[in-house]
Parts: structure tokens; C-alpha cells; sequence
């Protein structure tokens, strides 16, 4: 029974050796990594006191809960550059994480160190621009009294951004920067008026689609013109 | 903690230095004959142990960012022409990174060298000798350890080249004590981006150290 016990604990951890080391994020030997940039915002001004997060094993899991480990973290000088040495992950999933909210967006360059050729041993993310975040706070109200369904629907562009490199070069593809997304809701009598917010980036454009009951959809444009912006519509 | 290794190393140092003495002057006639007589004998096999605290120099970032706790070396000389010898030696250093700015993400690392060294060691005065050697070609291996992470271990390999010099003093023919001072270079040649190249080359020390000698054979 104790003999059982005992080889049923080896076993244990034999397995969990196995699928540790499947998982794990080695170092090249003799090499370090050098990575650098920039941050600026949208009027070329230098964004300081940005946080910079160096991170590996981005969007897998392990064990159902996130497997993401950050290797390196580090601010932006009063200039807007950041730099910083460390050992060579050899990684799929490595992500270098630029994070200047809740006045700027999130900005997030990924690569392969395992398969891609990093020259030199070096990541430069270069110049790295950020919009300012800019909520929109929204009131629609219903003032007729012979609609029974209000369909409407928000397409603004998202504040983050994603941008996958290999071999150093943009894979236009994989990456994502600024699309635009959409968030929608159908009123009815039960819940006639509504009233929510959403972060967008600061000077986009937000389309507005609403159709009432069920008719040809209408879509009105306007811009974000301010950090915190209202629209109010009553139908 | 480091000041509290020293005091307990220092302490057994001394214990070994009275013994010795103690024994020593039990035989005084015999063993000043005796030291004279293996300093001018031709062939010897000397095992040494030493203890070692290196200090990094800031010739590169690896010295800028740490700092040497101690080393620890076995080696072995084989006087084969008069006072001419040849010898290898090997051992284990311990830094500590206190900057991970400069290095990488590393805590601390444990340095492997091995090399074979040319030598000639002289009498100065009596039961005192001086020694010099050098060894040109080494290998050296350091394991740097991370403290977070599933991994966490990564190396540098790359050669080593020592130069030292000490002065020993006979207790008696099998037994003596050296104080050594050597500089070495590690050269690790770690791939990195070129504008911080030539931070990453070599790592230099000096070393100093009290190294323990036992004539094991003589002829």
C-alpha cells in the first residue's frame, strides 16, 4: 500500500516535471537581449513615466489559468525612451507591452524569439505613438410614444493596439491597431431609455447606426472632440 | 552575513596557524632542515586549497553590476625542474548582481573556472617563498540564477587567463600557507546588441586569497 502510495507520488511528479518543462521559456546561453524605443503621443510630444512591461508566454495558459510571466518591467524617461538588457527569452509569445493608462491607449508589440531572426540581438520598437483615451458617456431616451423596438448600435475604434513582427518586419495579418469595434442594444418598452459609456481614442471617428422599429437603419458620424464627451439622443 | 563567513573563516585560519605553530616548535631543528631541503629539491606534488575574494573590476557591465562574495579553488603543483612547476587548478566563485539593470534579470551567479598553469616559485628568506605563475588558457563557465520563473538557470562559457602571484611560508615540509594575489580575465564573448558589445566581453577580477599547501610527494 505505502509502496503504491509512494510510486503514485513519483508519478505525480514525474508528470508535473514533464509538463513544466514542455512549458518552459528557456535562455540562450552567451546572449543578451537589448530592448528599446520610444513613446510619443499623438502631437510628437515624449510620454514619460510609461510603464514597459517585457513579457513571455503572452495569451497561452497553463492549468486553465493564465500562464504570462513578465521578465523585465521599467518607466519611460522624461524623454519618452526606455531601454533595458536582459537574458535572451526564446519564446513564442514575447511581448514587449507599452502602458501609459488611463491617459493613453495600450500599446503591445509581439514576436517570436524562438522561430523569428532577431538581428543583433536587438528589439527596437523604434518610435511608439499613443492616442489619448477619451471616454464617450451617452444618454438615449425615447420621447415617442409609438416605438416599440429601438435597435442602435456604436462602431468606434478600439483603444489598444497590437502589432506582431517576424523577422523584424509588420505582419500586417496577425496585427491589430485602432479597428474598430462595436457595441449595441435593443430598447423596448420594458427598458425604454439607456444610458452607458465606453473608452475610445481621442479625435476618432464614432459611427452612431439606429434603426426604429425595424425599419432601414440611419447612421449618424461625429468625432470625439474632448477627454470625456457626451452624446444624448431621444427618438 | 558575508562579514559573519569572514570573521568564522578568519577564525579557523588562525585556529590552523597556532596548531601548526604549536607543532612546529616541537620539531624546530628538524623542520628548518627540512625546509630548506624541499625548497631546493627538484621535483614535488603540492596540493593547495584556497579562499578567495574576488573583486570585480568596471571594465565591463558584468563587473559594474556585481559584486564578489568568495571563491573557493583546488589546485595542484608539480615542481619539474628545479623550482619550476606546472599546475592545474580549478574552482567555483560566487557573485552577487546588485544592478540586473546592467546584466539582465539574474540575481546572483556562480562562476566555474578551470585552467593549467606555468610557474616558478624561489625562496626569499628562510621558510618564506615567493611565487609567480601564469595560466594563459582556462575555460570558465558562469550560471547565472533567476530567481522567478520555471526556468531558472542560464550560462556563459567562455575562456579564462590568470596571472598570480603569492607569498608562502613554510610551517614545516609537508605543510604551508599562502597569500596570493592573481587578476584574471574571463572572457565570455556573450552575443548582444552592438552598442552595448563591448560591455559584454570579458569579466575581470582580483583576486586575493589565503591558499592552504600540502606536499603530498617529494623527491
Amino acid at each position: 500500500m505505502f509502496l503504491g502510495q509512494l510510486r503514485l507520488k513519483e508519478i505525480l511528479k514525474i508528470c508535473t516535471f514533464i509538463l513544466l518543462s514542455a512549458c518552459e521559456v528557456p535562455y540562450k546561453n552567451n546572449a543578451r537581449l537589448l530592448v528599446k524605443g520610444e513613446v510619443r503621443d499623438q502631437d510628437g510630444a515624449p510620454i514619460a513615466d510609461a510603464n514597459i512591461s517585457v513579457k513571455v508566454r503572452v495569451g497561452e495558459s497553463i492549468f486553465l489559468s493564465d500562464a504570462t510571466s513578465t521578465l523585465s518591467t521599467m518607466r519611460t524617461l522624461e524623454d519618452g525612451t526606455f531601454s533595458t538588457i536582459m537574458l535572451f527569452p526564446v519564446d513564442e509569445n514575447f511581448a514587449v507591452e507599452v502602458d501609459a493608462t488611463p491617459s493613453f491607449i495600450r500599446y503591445q508589440y509581439r514576436t517570436d524569439t524562438r522561430n523569428s531572426h532577431i538581428s543583433q540581438n536587438l528589439i527596437d520598437l523604434g518610435l511608439v505613438t499613443l492616442k489619448q483615451n477619451a471616454q464617450l458617456n451617452y444618454n438615449i431616451t425615447r420621447v415617442s410614444s409609438n416605438v416599440e423596438t429601438f435597435y442602435f448600435r456604436f462602431f468606434f475604434e478600439n483603444n489598444a493596439c497590437v502589432e506582431f513582427f517576424d523577422d523584424g518586419i509588420l505582419n500586417d495579418d496577425l496585427s491589430s491597431c485602432y479597428e474598430y469595434i462595436d457595441w449595441d442594444g435593443t430598447l423596448t418598452d420594458e427598458s425604454p431609455d439607456f444610458s452607458s459609456s465606453f473608452v475610445t481614442t481621442l479625435g476618432s471617428e464614432v459611427n452612431f447606426q439606429y434603426s426604429i422599429n425595424g425599419l432601414p437603419t440611419v447612421t449618424q458620424t461625429f468625432t470625439i472632440n474632448s477627454l470625456e464627451d457626451e452624446f444624448s439622443f431621444t427618438y | 552575513m558575508n562579514l559573519a563567513l569572514h570573521i568564522k573563516t578568519a577564525i579557523w585560519l588562525l585556529g590552523l596557524f597556532v596548531l601548526t605553530e604549536f607543532c612546529t616548535a616541537q620539531n624546530d631543528p628538524q623542520v628548518i632542515n627540512d625546509s630548506i631541503s624541499k625548497t631546493n629539491s627538484d621535483k614535488a606534488l603540492i596540493l593547495s586549497l584556497g579562499y578567495y575574494h574576488p573583486f570585480t573590476t568596471e571594465s565591463s557591465n558584468i563587473g559594474k553590476a556585481t559584486t564578489g562574495r568568495f571563491g573557493a579553488e583546488v589546485g595542484l603543483q608539480v615542481f619539474v625542474y628545479r623550482r619550476f612547476f606546472v599546475g592545474a587548478f580549478g574552482g567555483y566563485y560566487f557573485l552577487r548582481v546588485n544592478n540586473t539593470d546592467l546584466v539582465g534579470n539574474y540575481r546572483r551567479s556562480r562562476a566555474f573556472n578551470m585552467a593549467l598553469d606555468l610557474g616558478y616559485e624561489f625562496q626569499l628568506v628562510e621558510k618564506i617563498d615567493v611565487g609567480v605563475s601564469i595560466a594563459p588558457l582556462g575555460i570558465t563557465s558562469y550560471r547565472n540564477f533567476i530567481r522567478s520563473g520555471r526556468v531558472r538557470q542560464q550560462r556563459d562559457l567562455g575562456t579564462t587567463a590568470l596571472g598570480r602571484i603569492y607569498l608562502n611560508y613554510q610551517f614545516n615540509t609537508n605543510f604551508s600557507l599562502a597569500f596570493t594575489y592573481a587578476y584574471r580575465w574571463d572572457n565570455v564573448s556573450i552575443e548582444t546588441a552592438p552598442e552595448i558589445q563591448d560591455q559584454f566581453e570579458n569579466i575581470n577580477y582580483h583576486n586575493f586569497g589565503i591558499c592552504f599547501r600540502f606536499t603530498i610527494f617529494k623527491d
